[in-house]
């Protein structure tokens, strides 16, 4: 009767995986970075075309460690240290792509990449397009975005509503190690350019992580948002590190008797409106947040989506708890008070709760 | 005294260990950019730095600080050795180039003179067969007629936008025929008789031109922005420069690969300026790519003209400084230029002796199948593994003059080689340009007498191989010919509009996303095995949702309001 009863669980989903014995509650933690790292390493022993290149990705192993002993493990023939042109080792991994090579771009931080925006957008995005399907472009363009601590204007802006606007790009943005290790394994093995974006914060943090999500074949869909916390008085929707700052103002907003519900995106292109859509059915009331710019942020893609297609189902506008419209500042009050708090969400919460 | 490094070299057992100890014990590391350059000792080359170099651990080796101290008063003292290589000293102030120094200007190899006449002693390792010679020109007289008419058709608002080669036919046509049928080609703009060369159709421009439904570019893109990948043309981007780093990529991918193959990229003296020019010739030197480096330097980018472009030798100037082998070529002269090719991309597979190329590039010129090349170099096999060892120096006894290095080198890693062919711009640089406005007519008329294609009939006619009477019926039926495709261009309908959203992202298949542990995504995805496009949504296309939704309401759109749609375009 037990193989029967697991073979009836794995068919519906329940513990996939799990042998007769049932080790589901086996749990271990991850951090994101050896989340990242694991991902790429799989990976690049499951396909000799995947190959890393960037800027001090090898010797140095990596500028945060992402890339760690791959190169004494591949050699340098698949874990390539670049001279200092963004514009140029892009131009680069992009024409590999075009001749069947599926290589994993490194970018600093994202800030750095927009010396290779060009590459990026003219080249990777629209290539498929202007060819008319015959020249594929499958690489995955990876590396920090948004705020650190402490690294001021030109380290700290986020490129998500930029890369979310262009046809032609998918665009992920990993929250915990679960999210890291399945997203990163679906942008390599995808044939589009993929926008991956990361966060130096997170990278440090540790997750829990079942053995599924350890498995070498754990890959993620693109384009579908995960639910990590359902409530029914208001939905929080957020992507990176701004979803742990949501489920924190959600555990505080339940002691009050408010129930949020958090979707971490995952995906920000494509978005995942059906996702969203349930929710608000169920809420009435949205607030996006993110680290980002205001003006035509991922919050104003949403805001549009919910009122073209939800506007009978809101109680109350959709909100946007984003970041100030400056340049990050330095001095650390500054940078506080110029990004999204736990407090900020609360009173957004509140407001309309 | 370098008491520690002869202490341990007593360990050691060898006289050049003991040197080699001595040498690594002396490298002045506190005197780097001390200006005084400290004395070291003088070393014959170290085995254990030549060791650890081939082991490619290319690493510094960072002597002790009481080591360098030492070092700094040994007596002897030739080289700094620095992580970028070994670099000799000299105690003379002294600024190399610019305008008070500058370096010589490299000359620039030609083998036929602008009256059509062999020049003498020119080196010619690959001579030009009567038959590749007719190949060769008609190529170019079919393409100074097409250009012609096709901006003629331009003027006339058949099409947008067009642009020539004209005064560039010889660069062109001869470099395309030194190149391997399969050498991924990443051109610029102005390299449209490559294509030509190839076997691109002139129903097949004119289908682009026009941007009918004929064209495989399903009207995607702007007239001049050919692609092919069966003729291993990549589709034209127009952003300048950006093709160099691809070609590099590219290059990279087909080392990998060990394909015999080069990647191939043009590029004129205006975008050799734009930072990805630099990153690529950096690039292709580090990584040893077998990519050839095509700069057609026409004098002019749009207004700007060369000289206020650069103040350097030009492009082929920059080369060796990158590491690269580099040649200046004449680009009216198409026999130059071929040789210049072939010899170029046999050194960027690895340098095969040139009697198996010379040989080859004879059989092979009577047999050459229309639209491939015609050199051998590129056919034969395993280029990257092992030179074929052939008798040395043999191209010699054909044509005049063999140089006698050729035979003699060895199989080399692969990498990068420029060629820049000099030669001037005579048309405008587009339909949307009047030159007359920057440069004087006396001026294009002089370069319009040294046209390329004329001079090569000059060429042909003294060989015997070319007459009045079969020029003129050359450009007769090419002139038809071409009048031809663009009415047969025009009649074609154009794409449809139900194409529009298709080739955004790969089709969505049930197998995308891998054989994870969790369904796969788009919804689109599992209807791939219905007719394909039959329905508003594109149902079987594989589109992502919000695509298709998007797909499905500008259909319906368009249905409801034939009026604002042309009615030359069909929904389907």
């Amino acid at each position: 009767m037990l193989p029967a009863l697991a073979r009836t669980a794995r068919h519906h989903g329940l513990f996939t995986k799990v042998g007769v014995r049932g080790f589901a509650s086996q749990v271990s933690e991850m951090t994101v970075r050896d989340a990242l790292n694991s991902a790429l390493d799989e990976e690049l022993a499951r396909d000799d075309k995947v190959y890393v290149l960037g800027e001090e990705v090898g010797e140095y192993q990596g500028a945060y460690k992402i890339t760690r002993g791959l190169l004494q493990k591949y050699g340098p023939d698949r874990v390539k240290d670049t001279p200092i042109t963004e514009a140029g080792f892009t131009g680069i991994a992009v024409g590999s792509a075009f001749a069947g090579l599926r290589p994993v771009c490194e970018f600093m931080t994202w800030n750095f990449a927009m010396q290779a925006i060009d590459q990026i957008i003219n080249s990777a995005a629209k290539t498929l397009y202007m060819s008319a399907g015959q020249i594929n472009c499958p690489i995955v363009f990876r590396g920090p975005n948004g705020a650190a601590a402490g690294v001021a204007a030109q380290h700290s802006q986020c490129f998500a509503s930029w890369y979310s606007s262009v046809p032609g790009l998918k665009v992920l943005a990993p929250y915990d190690s679960e999210d890291a290790r399945g997203l990163m394994k679906a942008a390599i093995r995808d044939p589009d350019p993929v926008v991956f974006l990361e966060n130096e914060i997170l990278y440090g943090q540790a997750f829990p992580v079942t053995p599924q999500v350890l498995d070498k074949d754990f890959v993620l869909p693109i384009g579908k948002a995960k639910v990590m916390r359902e409530g029914k008085h208001v939905t929080l929707v957020s992507f990176s590190k701004m979803v742990g700052y949501c489920l924190k103002a959600a555990e505080q907003l339940a002691k009050e008797g408010i129930d949020c519900e958090v979707i971490n995106l995952r995906s920000i292109k494509p978005l995942d409106r059906d996702t969203l859509l349930a929710s608000v059915k169920k809420t009435h009331k949205i607030i996006s947040v993110e680290e980002g710019w205001p003006q035509c942020g991922v919050g104003s893609e949403i805001s549009a989506v919910m009122m073209e297609l939800a506007f009978d189902e809101l109680d109350a506008p959709v909100l946007r708890v984003t970041g100030a419209e400056v340049p990050m500042p330095y001095a650390a009050n500054l940078e506080a008070a110029a990004l999204p708090q736990i407090d900020d969400i609360i009173k957004a919460v509140k407001s309309i709760a | 005294m370098h008491l520690p490094a002869l202490a341990a070299a007593r360990q050691r057992h060898s006289l050049s260990e003991l040197l080699c100890a001595l040498a690594r014990a002396a490298t002045p590391v506190a005197a780097l950019g001390s200006g005084h350059g400290g004395p070291c000792a003088t070393v014959a080359p170290c085995r254990s730095h030549t060791a650890a170099a081939a082991s490619g651990a290319r690493r510094y080796a960072v002597s002790t600080r009481s080591e360098s101290v030492a070092a700094a008063r040994s007596t002897v003292d030739a080289y700094l050795e620095v992580p970028g290589g070994r670099v000799p000293y000299t105690p003379e102030l002294r600024f190399l180039g610019g305008p008070d120094a500058p370096i010589p200007t490299m000359p620039c190899y030609r083998t036929i003179d602008s009256t059509g006449q062999d020049v003498p002693g020119a080196h010619i390792p690959h001579p030009l067969s009567q038959e590749l010679s007719l190949r060769l020109y008609g190529a170019m007289a079919r393409l100074q007629t097409m250009d012609t008419m096709f901006y003629e058709a331009q003027r006339q608002g058949r099409f947008s936008f067009y642009l020539t080669c004209q005064g560039e036919e010889a660069t062109n046509i001869g470099s395309a025929a030194g190149l391997g049928g399969q050498d991924m080609v990443f051109a610029q703009y102005r390299e449209q008789g490559v294509l030509l060369w190839r076997g691109y159709t002139l129903d097949q421009f004119a289908n682009q031109l026009l941007g009918n439904a004929l064209e495989p570019g399903k009207g995607r893109q702007m007239p001049i922005h050919y692609g092919s990948p069966e003729l291993a043309y990549q589709t034209i981007s127009s952003p300048l420069a950006t093709q160099m780093p691809h070609a590099v990529g590219t290059a990279y991918g087909y080392k990998m690969d060990r394909l015999p193959r080069v990647a191939v990229t043009y590029f004129g003296d205006g975008a050799s300026s734009e930072g990805d020019a630099h990153a690529a010739f950096n690039f292709a030197a580090v990584l040893g790519a077998p990519c050839l480096f095509v700069c057609r330097n026409n004098g002019y980018a749009i207004s700007t003209p060369a000289h206020e472009q650069y103040k350097g030798d030009g492009i082929a100037g920059r080369g060796p400084m990158y590491g690269i082998p580099s040649i200046r070529v004449d680009g009216g002269d198409v026999r130059a230029v071929y040789n210049a090719v072939v010899e170029a991309r046999r050194r960027a597979l690895g340098g095969q002796p040139a009697a198996a190329a010379a040989a080859a590039a004879g059989a092979a010129g009577a047999a050459a199948a229309p639209g491939q090349h015609c050199s051998g170099s590129g056919s034969s096999g395993g280029l990257l593994t092992e030179p074929a060892v052939g008798a040395v120096g043999k191209g010699a006894g054909q044509g005049q003059g063999q140089g006698q290095g050729q035979g003699q080198q060895q199989a080399a890693e692969p990498g990068p080689v420029l060629i820049e062919c000099m030669s001037y711009r005579s048309g405008h640089h587009s339909t949307s340009d009047d030159s007359t406005r920057y440069r004087t007519s006396e001026e294009m008329g002089a370069w319009r007498a040294r046209d390329p294609v004329a001079r090569f009939r000059s060429w042909l006619v003294r060989q015997g191989w070319w007459d009045e009477a079969r020029e003129a019926e050359l450009r007769r039926s090419t002139r038809q010919e071409v009048l031809a495709a663009l009415d047969r261009a025009a009649q074609v309908p154009k794409p449809p509009l139900s194409d529009m959203f298709t080739d955004v992202y790969a089709p969505l298949t049930a197998a995308a996303g891998g054989g994870g542990a969790t369904a796969g995504g788009g919804g689109a995805g599992g209807a791939a095995a219905a007719a394909g496009g039959a329905d508003d949504t594109g149902a079987g296309l594989g589109l992502p949702p919000h695509l298709a939704a998007q797909r499905a309401a500008t259909l319906d759109f368009a249905r409801r309001h034939p009026a604002v749609c042309p009615p030359d375009v069909p929904l389907r």
